[in-house]
C-alpha cells in the first residue's frame, strides 16, 4: 500500500474528499424493496392504483406530473403511473419465463456436454459458437421474424437468445465438477453415469446457474422493452413499458414525462436485479468473490 | 502469427455456415406462408400463386433451396425482396455505410469513454471522482438505449440545441446515436481498465521502475496503461455484440437510415430474404472483427500468442 500512495502523490489527492457509493447491505435492502414493489404491482395492480390503464380521457391529455396525476398523463389522457403499474405483469412474465426457458435449455445442453465430453461436447461447443456468432438481439430477432407476434412467442424468442450464454457457463462448470474427486470415486464404485449426472453434477452446477438466471432477468426485461419499442412485440392488448417509451418519444420536447418514467423504471429494475445477483453470487460462490 | 490467423479463420468459416443454416431454417420451417407475404394478402388465382412459387424458387426441396441460398450468399447475392420485388442487396448496399459509420463512431466513443474514464478512475481511486465515475458506469450500462436515446434528444437537442434529434448523413447527426450506444458499452470497459490498472500498479516491476527513478507520469503512461489495456482489447470484441444490437435500436430511435432500420422493417413486413441477408451479413462481420480482435490480442500479449498457436 505504500507504493500505492507514492503512485499518486503528484496528483494532490488530499484535495479530493474520500466518498464511497453506499454499497453492501443498504443497496441490497433497497434493491429488494424495490423489486418487491414491482412484484406487488404485477400481482395486485388494483391495490396500487384505482385507475384503469386503458381509460382514455380527452379532457386530461398531456398533464404534467403532480397535476392531478402522480406521473402525469399521456397523449390520450391515460395516467402514466397506472400504465406503469399494469405494465409490470407482462414485463416480469417475460423476464422470468424467458429466463426459465433459456436457463433450462442452455444449462441442460451445457451440463450434458461438459459432463459427457467426447463428441457430445464437440457438438455442444460448435452449437454454442454458432449461436454466439449472433449477438443477443439478432438471435431473438430471427425468431421474432418467424413467429406470429404474441406475448408467448416474444417470451420464447428472448428465452432462446439466452441459451448460448447459459450453455457456455454451465459447460465450463460441469467440466470443473467432472474433474473433482467425488465424481471419480462414484464412477469407480460403479454408479451409473445418469445417476452421477443427476445426483452429483447437476446439484454442484446449480449455484452459478441461479446467479446467471437472476442477472438474466434484467437483460430479458430490457430486450423485451426494446422489442416493444421497435414495434416488434405482441401486436395487441399487451401494455408494455417499451411501447410507452416509444409513444412518448414523439412528445419528448414538451411532455418529457411519458418516456422518462418508464425508462427510469426499467433502469432501476435492471440495477436492482444486478445488485441482488451480485449479492447472490457472493453468498453462493464464496470462491469467486 | 500467421498460424493464429489461419486457425481462427478455419474455426470462423464453419461457424458462419452454421449461422446461415439457423437463419434459413428458422425462417422457412416455422409457420407462415411466403406467397401470402409476397402478395401482401391480396386475392390470387392458383396460376398466379404457382408463378410466384416458381419465381422465388419455393417449389424446390427445402434443402436444395438452402444450398442455393448459401451458394448465392457467398457470391453476395441474397435474392429478391418479398416486399419490393427488387434484389435485396441493392438496398442493403445503399444503406450499409450509414450503419458502418454509426458502429465505428460508437466504437471510438466506447474506447474514449472507457479508457479515459477508467484511467481517471484508477488515478483518483477512492475519491469522490472515482466513486462518481463508477456509479455512472453502472448507471450507463443499466440504461436501455430506448431510454438513453430519447433522454439525449431531450437534453442535447431540445434543451441545449447542440445536436439534431434525428437524420443521418452529417457528422453532428452521428454524435447522439453513437453516444447512446457508447454509454451502454463503455461501462464494463471503464471498470475493467480501472481494475487492471490497479492490478498492474501492485506488480513488482513498477516498484523496480520507481527505484530506478523513472518519472511517475512516464511509469503510468508507458508501463501501467500499456499493460492494463491488453485485457480491455478482448472485451472490445465482446462489447461489439452489444454495439451491433444497440445500432439496430439507435437507428430506430434517431430515425436514421441503415441496416438496423432495414432489418426492423423487414421483420415487420415478413420480408425474409431481407432479414436473412442482414442477419447473415452482421453475423459475418461480427465473427470477422472478433478474429481481428483475437489476432491483435495475440500481437499485444506474447503469452497469448504461444497459447493460441498451440
Amino acid at each position: 500500500m505504500t507504493a500505492d500512495s507514492i503512485g499518486t502523490r503528484w496528483l494532490n489527492r488530499s484535495a479530493l474528499r474520500t466518498w464511497r457509493v453506499p454499497h453492501g447491505r443498504v443497496m441490497v435492502v433497497l434493491a429488494g424493496l424495490f423489486l418487491l414493489l414491482v412484484i406487488g404491482w404485477a400481482a395486485f395492480p388494483g391495490l396500487f392504483t384505482g385507475g384503469n390503464p386503458t381509460a382514455v380521457n380527452p379532457l386530461a391529455t398531456l398533464r404534467a406530473p403532480l397535476q392531478g396525476y402522480l406521473l402525469g398523463t399521456d397523449q390520450y389522457g391515460r395516467s402514466v403511473y397506472t400504465e406503469l403499474v399494469y405494465g409490470a405483469r407482462p414485463a416480469l412474465e417475460v423476464g422470468l419465463l424467458s429466463t426459465l426457458i433459456g436457463g433450462v435449455i442452455g444449462s441442460a445442453i451445457g451440463v450434458v456436454g461438459g459432463y459427457l465430453g467426447g463428441w457430445v461436447d464437440m457438438l455442444v461447443m460448435r452449437l454454442i459458437d454458432i449461436l454466439l456468432a449472433l449477438p443477443g438481439l439478432f438471435l431473438a430477432l430471427i425468431f421474432i421474424a418467424a413467429l406470429p407476434p404474441t406475448l408467448e412467442n416474444e417470451i420464447l424468442a428472448i428465452g432462446i437468445s439466452a441459451v448460448p450464454g447459459f450453455a457456455r457457463v454451465m459447460r465450463g462448470q460441469a467440466l470443473q465438477v467432472r474433474s473433482r474427486l467425488f465424481v471419480a470415486a462414484a464412477t469407480v464404485v460403479g454408479v451409473r453415469r445418469r445417476v452421477i449426472l443427476w445426483r452429483h453434477v447437476v446439484p454442484n452446477c446449480a449455484a452459478p446457474a441461479i446467479v446467471l438466471g437472476t442477472l438474466n432477468i434484467g437483460t430479458a426485461i430490457v430486450i423485451a422493452a426494446s422489442l416493444n419499442f421497435l414495434g416488434l412485440g405482441p401486436s395487441a392488448g399487451v401494455l408494455s413499458w417499451g411501447g410507452l417509451i416509444s409513444s412518448g418519444q414523439g412528445y419528448i420536447d414538451h411532455d418529457w414525462w411519458i418516456s422518462t418514467f418508464p425508462g427510469l423504471l426499467v433502469t432501476l429494475l435492471v440495477i436492482a436485479v444486478s445488485v441482488l445477483g451480485d449479492r447472490l453470487r457472493d453468498a453462493m460462490e464464496p470462491s469467486s468473490a | 502469427m500467421l498460424g493464429v490467423v489461419v486457425r481462427r479463420v478455419a474455426i470462423g468459416v464453419p461457424v458462419i455456415i452454421g449461422v446461415s443454416a439457423i437463419i434459413f431454417f428458422v425462417l422457412r420451417v416455422l409457420p407462415g406462408n411466403p406467397v401470402q407475404v409476397i402478395t401482401q394478402g391480396a386475392p390470387t388465382t392458383p396460376g398466379e400463386r404457382h408463378d410466384i412459387i416458381v419465381e422465388f424458387g419455393l417449389n424446390k426441396p427445402i434443402f436444395s433451396q438452402y444450398l442455393s441460398f448459401l451458394g448465392n450468399a457467398v457470391r453476395g447475392r441474397f435474392g429478391i425482396s418479398f416486399a419490393t420485388r427488387q434484389p435485396v442487396m441493392g438496398e442493403i448496399g445503399s444503406q450499409a455505410m450509414a450503419t458502418v459509420e454509426l458502429a465505428v463512431a460508437a466504437m471510438l466513443m466506447t474506447v474514449l469513454l472507457g479508457v479515459g474514464l477508467g484511467v481517471v478512475s484508477a488515478l483518483l481511486r477512492d475519491t469522490w471522482v472515482d466513486a462518481t465515475i463508477r456509479a455512472l458506469s453502472l448507471l450507463g450500462s443499466s440504461m436501455p438505449i430506448i431510454w438513453t436515446g430519447p433522454l439525449l434528444i431531450l437534453i442535447f437537442s431540445f434543451t441545449l440545441r447542440l445536436f439534431p434529434a434525428n437524420g443521418s448523413g452529417t457528422l453532428s447527426e452521428l454524435v447522439l446515436p453513437a453516444l447512446s450506444i457508447a454509454l451502454v458499452t463503455s461501462g464494463v470497459i471503464i471498470r475493467l481498465v480501472r481494475s487492471s490498472m490497479l492490478e498492474v500498479l501492485g506488480l513488482e516491476f513498477v516498484t523496480a521502475l520507481r527505484a530506478k527513478g523513472v518519472p511517475e507520469a512516464w511509469i503510468w503512461l508507458r508501463h501501467i496503461l500499456r499493460n492494463a489495456l491488453v485485457p480491455a482489447v478482448t472485451l472490445l470484441g465482446v462489447q461489439l455484440g452489444g454495439l451491433l444490437s444497440g445500432a439496430v435500436i439507435a437507428e430506430t430511435v434517431f430515425g436514421r437510415q441503415g441496416l438496423g432500420s432495414l432489418l426492423v422493417n423487414g421483420i415487420d413486413e415478413k420480408d425474409y430474404p431481407m432479414v436473412q441477408a442482414i442477419v447473415l451479413i452482421v453475423a459475418t462481420a461480427y465473427v470477422a472483427i472478433n478474429i481481428v480482435v483475437d489476432v491483435s490480442y495475440a500481437y499485444l500479449d506474447p503469452r497469448v500468442r504461444t497459447q493460441l498457436a498451440r
